[in-house]
């Protein structure tokens, strides 16, 4: 039964994640005064993707081939491994752990880069050496929250943790958890790849500078990957300083994906106004501030609170 | 008399062999083949000229000889307050020289005036004459796979139906990049299709890690023969279509351009009203120009909603064409003579009504694009052109206006109905993208307040002249006009039967071009697509694709129709045949 829930979890993402981004070109539509397209249009473009071919450049090795079905691999697994339909005594909780997440997330970034350096596509190349650039920044203020994390509950098993919180043992009332979770957020929206965090020296669309070589089945694989990668980051938020819950395993999913959904579609908010940032300016300097959050975090931690 | 001051310091300089008088504002002197660097210096640098255009021109058929003119527009260095020609002075001074057919080869001005180098490149491409000194021998305009002898433009040449045989995708000839010396230097092609205006032009960027140390560029990936077709059967009514197709933005400047050439070159005075109009129709086509422009630099930058706003707003002025010419975008009311429609008062009220919408939406959304501290420090400091480079290299409009130099051909050599309006010239310092952008939004508030004046003031006349005239073969004369991206000039030589014998166009992206790989050098790869924008390129477009099938190398031409029934229907697959 828990194997049921734990593939109703992941194929309700996948089936649900085009509607949301739907929604998100619907409302940011409405921003920019036009009309916008369908919410269901983001299912149609993957239908249309999957039914063309795919195309292969003459200097692309193997790895251009297994690249799309690797990161919706390891983006399926990093869903998986958050703890939605499945409690701290189920069988999958011992592997939902947050180095799990960690080093899925960075493999899925290893392969998204190399899948970009193989096309041997210059801006590919360009976009690629910018997402290991983001992954740098990121990271570290990732962990430093999540070292305050785990120090202050004393796991690193993510239900374990949710349910030390929601049991009121730790939360909230503990400064130092609830500053990380403010540079957590900030980290995890960069995470997600949006604007103004998306890459401004590749292509003109947000991530497809990596992908500018990829097209139809491939691409569609990757785009359900991306969006899959979009809701963990956000999931993994939302699972560690918002854990709220259900015992029923479907009405928690239910509520998960809710909340997941709101925050997917309300970073328009975010992405739809103003330019993206060059990673020599801008990035520099507003990575800046989650990082000095996430390090006043982790020193209230050491002092104590 | 214009002009004489110029021709009598130039005849001190260097000795004048002889001396026409094209229209009242332009003057050629014929100097010996020997004086021609230091004549073109001397007026350029010394006397305050900016390069216009450079005509070559197959003469054989008239003199035996081959001609080129340097047509310099003499209004002032303008690199200080106070370094300007009076007004009344400012006029066209060309110089001209003989080419003889046996040697075809004539001294490069190049090195001493910059901004003739794209024209010597050109003038060896289409006449096979042989700039002797010029830094830069490549080819230009034509393709790689052209044949080595073949010149198209020579008269002799070919016939406008010919086309060369292609070579095999895999046989054609890699063209040179000019590659900086130094190690560790990784070349970064943007194109052959741009990225993001989706246009063919070749940008090679040669970047030290984030910095571009130097770029090139081959561009004319779908050079038209615009000017042979043009020479060879069209009538001057036809070519005011003609060269209204050269562009698709700003295509009623060249329209205009063209025919005004043409009609100086017989001194035809065209009515007052249709001069009104055109104007109105070329200011028009500025706002819709540079709104798209500046919602493009927009777009560049990932601010999307700035860019659909600005978007929405050019409908109101695509709408402004509709009801001042009935077209939206491509005007065809230009003929020798004036114009073919006229508007009503119903339409002028109409439009004074939209115009002002226009007017009010601009501000409305230029204030909130300046709210946006991270748009503005996109733009600054980003794709810097020098005054000294803009000035050596001849920039024309936002381009150089956005460096600090008040360079405007409405204003330096007042055309049609602009003798009777008040307008000002936004000229920014600065020269990086946001000056540039600053001065499209201004230019935006002046054509506003350009067409109000001329709706108000609209003289009560007939729109067209009684077009029966006589033109005399081996005129010449120069027309220009301030498009949207800046000075357009045309040189129409005219030829015996109503047919032209040479017809010059040179496009205000022209003269951009060659200062471009200044603007890329020290920025970063990231603003490499911004850099281009804010130059507000025109690349020439077609609208028609060659589907190639490589195992078969049959080939077949679709029309825009065919691939977008195909596109919609995914029936009747052009690649069907052709298996």
């Amino acid at each position: 039964m828990s194997y049921f829930y734990l593939f109703l979890q992941l194929i309700s993402a996948i089936l649900v994640a085009p509607l949301f981004d739907g929604i998100a070109r619907k409302l940011r539509a409405k921003y920019q005064s036009r009309i916008g397209p369908s919410i269901f249009q983001t299912y149609r473009d993957l239908y249309k993707l999957l039914k063309r071919g795919r195309t292969k450049s003459h200097s692309t090795s193997f790895i251009y081939q297994i690249a799309p079905y690797l990161m919706f691999a390891t983006t399926a697994a990093m869903f998986c491994a958050l703890p939605i339909t499945y409690e701290s005594y189920s069988i999958f909780a011992r592997f939902s752990d947050i180095f799990v997440i960690i080093y899925l997330g960075a493999l899925f970034r290893f392969t998204f880069i190399i899948s970009g350096f193989d096309t041997a596509n210059p801006f590919a190349g360009v976009g690629s050496s910018r997402e290991a650039t983001i992954g740098f920044y990121s990271e570290a203020v990732a962990i430093c929250c999540l070292i305050v994390v785990m120090l202050g509950a004393g796991s690193s098993n993510i239900p374990l943790i949710a349910a030390i919180i929601r049991d009121g043992n730790y939360g909230y009332f503990v400064p130092s958890y609830a500053i990380a979770s403010t540079a957590f957020l900030w980290v995890m929206y960069v995470e997600t790849g949006r604007k103004p965090y998306d890459l401004a020296e590749a292509e003109q669309e947000l991530q497809e500078g990596v992908l500018g070589e990829y097209c139809g089945k491939d691409l569609a694989i990757i785009d359900v990957a991306l969006m899959l990668k979009q809701f963990s980051m956000l999931g993994f938020f939302l699972i560690l300083f918002e854990p709220w819950h259900f015992n029923n395993p479907i009405l928690s999913l239910l509520l998960f994906l809710a909340e997941i959904g709101f925050l997917y579609v309300f970073a328009i908010f975010i992405d739809n106004f103003g330019p993206r940032f060059t990673m020599g300016k801008w990035m520099k300097l507003t990575m800046l501030f989650p990082l000095s959050i996430a390090s006043i975090a982790l020193m209230l931690y050491i002092i104590g609170v | 008399m214009k002009c004489d001051k110029f021709i009598e310091a130039l005849g001190a300089r260097v000795k004048i062999l002889e001396v026409t008088r094209q229209y009242e504002d332009q003057v050629t002197a014929l100097v010996g083949l020997s004086d021609l660097p230091e004549a073109v210096r001397f007026l350029y640098y010394d006397m305050g000229g900016y390069l216009s255009t450079m005509v070559a021109n197959d003469e054989r058929s008239i003199n035996k000889n081959y001609a080129l003119y340097y047509a310099l527009s003499m209004e002032g260095g303008k690199m200080f307050e106070g370094d300007e020609i009076a007004q009344d002075e400012k006029c066209f001074v060309t110089v001209k020289v003989l080419v003889s057919p046996e040697n075809l080869t004539y001294p490069s001005v190049t090195p001493l005036v910059p901004a003739c180098v794209w024209y010597e490149r050109e003038a060896y491409d289409m006449f096979g004459l042989i700039a002797d000194g010029l830094p830069d021998k490549r080819r230009l305009v034509l393709s790689d796979d052209w044949p080595e002898d073949l010149f198209p433009l020579r008269k002799d040449a070919m016939d406008y139906r010919y086309r060369p045989d292609m070579k095999e995708h895999y046989n054609e000839p890699e063209y040179e990049f000019l590659r900086p010396e130094g190690s560790g230097i990784i070349d970064v092609p943007l194109g052959p299709l741009h990225v993001t205006a989706d246009e063919p032009g070749h940008f090679r960027l040669f970047c030290d890690g984030d910095i571009i140390v130097d770029a090139d560029y081959r561009l004319f990936y779908q050079h038209r023969g615009m000017e042979k077709l043009a020479e060879n059967r069209m009538n001057y009514d036809q070519m005011g279509y003609l060269a209204e197709r050269v562009c698709g933005i700003c295509g009623y400047a060249h329209a205009i351009a063209c025919i005004e050439a043409a009609e100086k070159a017989i001194n035809l005075e065209i009515p007052a009203r249709a001069q009104a109009i055109r104007i109105i129709c070329s200011e028009i086509e500025r706002l819709h120009s540079h709104l798209l422009n500046i919602g493009l630099a927009c777009e560049v930058t990932g601010n999307y909603t700035a860019f659909m706003h600005i978007f929405r707003i050019r409908e109101y002025s695509m709408k402004l064409a509709e009801l001042v010419t009935g077209g939206r975008k491509t005007y065809g009311n230009v003929v020798m003579g004036g114009l073919r429609r006229d508007i009503t008062g119903v339409e002028i009220k109409e439009s004074l009504r939209i115009l002002k919408i226009i007017e009010t939406q601009v501000e409305e959304v230029w204030d909130a694009v300046m709210d946006d501290k991270r748009q503005i420090k996109r733009w600054k400091g980003v794709g810097v052109l020098d005054k000294q480079v803009a000035r050596d290299f001849s920039a024309v409009g936002p381009n150089i206006r956005g460096s600090g130099i008040k360079r405007d051909t409405r204003y330096d050599h007042p055309y049609d109905f602009f003798k009777q309006i008040e307008f000002d010239i936004a000229v920014v310092e600065g020269g990086d993208v946001f000056a540039r952008e600053m001065v499209r939004y201004l230019e935006l508030k002046s054509s506003v307040s350009i067409i109000r004046q001329c709706f108000e003031l609209m003289p009560q006349t007939a729109i067209i002249v009684d077009p029966t005239f006589h033109v005399k073969p081996e005129n010449f004369a120069l027309a220009y006009v301030e498009a949207p991206r800046g000075e357009n000039v045309h040189w129409i030589m005219q030829g015996s039967a109503q047919k032209v014998f040479r017809w010059r166009c040179r496009a205000a992206t022209y003269n951009n071009w060659p200062s471009l790989r200044f603007q890329f050098r020290g920025n970063t790869i990231a603003d490499a697509a911004l850099i281009v924008c804010s130059l507000d390129p025109c690349y020439s477009c077609t609208e028609r694709v060659t589907v190639v099938d490589i195992k078969s190398k049959k080939s077949k031409i679709l029309t825009n129709k065919d691939l977008k029934d195909f596109s919609k229907t995914l029936k009747n697959s052009p690649m069907k045949d052709l298996r």
